[in-house]
């Protein structure tokens, strides 16, 4: 069903299938949800969103971008939306907490432990709390993060999927490092 | 020593990412993909059915809307000429037609 459709990667000129496309990027649109959202669930929802997404707009990818560039754009929107939505929700309950009052104090916005199963096991404590700080950078800093450390990208992939310059990313990456190391000292000061 | 303790624990958490391999996705996740895909389809199709049946009704009442038009147009058009045959008649002929 999903496999008549057809679109052509720009970086080799060759047509391929709905399903090759998916074959070839499903870990990687997984692995990049999964790091941004700390979320089994959510991740596996973005990940069909995207591929939702990609089977719509097969007729009108037109290559002006690598397609794994493509990809990483759709995911790392999709994500974004995804934690926009997070953060209006706890805003929600935040209010309804305030107008009962009595749950005002009960509400805390704990990040909950998580766990990235691609963590080599001697630094599964450290990471937990490493993404514990990620999940608490700017949006921006957090997707230059994610995919330069967890996806392992270049600058200048970073830089064509978050439509910014090469220095930008940089900076961002240099701004997200230092904002992590304020966030560490509170945490291991303060437990 | 307290102090370069906690350095320490930030630099091991800052490194903690390195070799780290990449989550795996589910294997029934393109059924599932799939799946959605086809019930988006469904209602699109449905869509498509009614537009197609709305466009069809308005044609078709667009149509007997210029029938009927055309026939008063017939009609006013018809008694027009007669009055102004009555008009011709009366001044010249000082009576109306007789048919």
């Amino acid at each position: 069903m999903a496999n008549d459709n057809s679109m052509t990667n720009s970086a080799e000129g060759v047509a391929i299938s709905f399903q090759d496309c998916f074959d070839a990027h499903k870990d990687r649109v997984f692995n990049t949800a999964l790091s941004m959202l700390q979320n089994w669930e959510e991740a596996e929802e973005v990940t069909q969103d995207v591929f939702l997404a990609v089977y719509d707009a097969l007729a009108s990818f037109r290559g002006q971008a690598a397609l794994t560039t493509w990809l990483y754009r759709i995911t790392v929107n999709k994500v974004l939306d995804r934690l926009k939505a997070r953060k209006a929700q706890k805003r929600a309950g935040f209010t309804i907490s305030l107008w009962k009052q009595k749950g005002a104090e009960e509400t805390v916005f704990e990040i909950p432990d998580f766990l990235h199963p691609g963590v080599l096991l001697e630094q599964q404590e450290a990471s937990k709390i490493l993404f514990k700080a990620i999940a608490q950078l700017p949006e921006n800093q957090q997707s230059a993060f994610v995919m330069a450390k967890v996806e392992q990208l270049s600058y200048a992939e970073i830089a064509a999927i978050l439509n910014v310059t090469v220095p930008a990313v940089e900076s961002l990456l240099v701004r997200a490092k230092q904002k992590l190391r304020e966030l560490l000292k509170n945490f291991y000061e303060n437990r | 020593m307290e102090k370069i303790d906690i350095q320490a624990q930030i630099d091991a958490a800052l490194n903690s990412l390195e070799g780290i391999q990449s989550a795996k996705a589910d294997a029934a996740l393109l059924q599932k993909i799939e799946a959605r895909i086809a019930a988006n389809r469904e209602p699109r199709q449905v869509q498509q059915v009614q537009i197609r049946s709305l466009a069809i009704r308005l044609a078709a009442a667009a149509a007997v809307m210029l029938i009927l038009n055309f026939v008063v147009w017939l009609n006013v058009s018809k008694h027009r000429q007669n009055d102004t045959f009555q008009q011709f008649s009366e001044t010249y002929f000082g009576s109306q037609l007789n048919y």
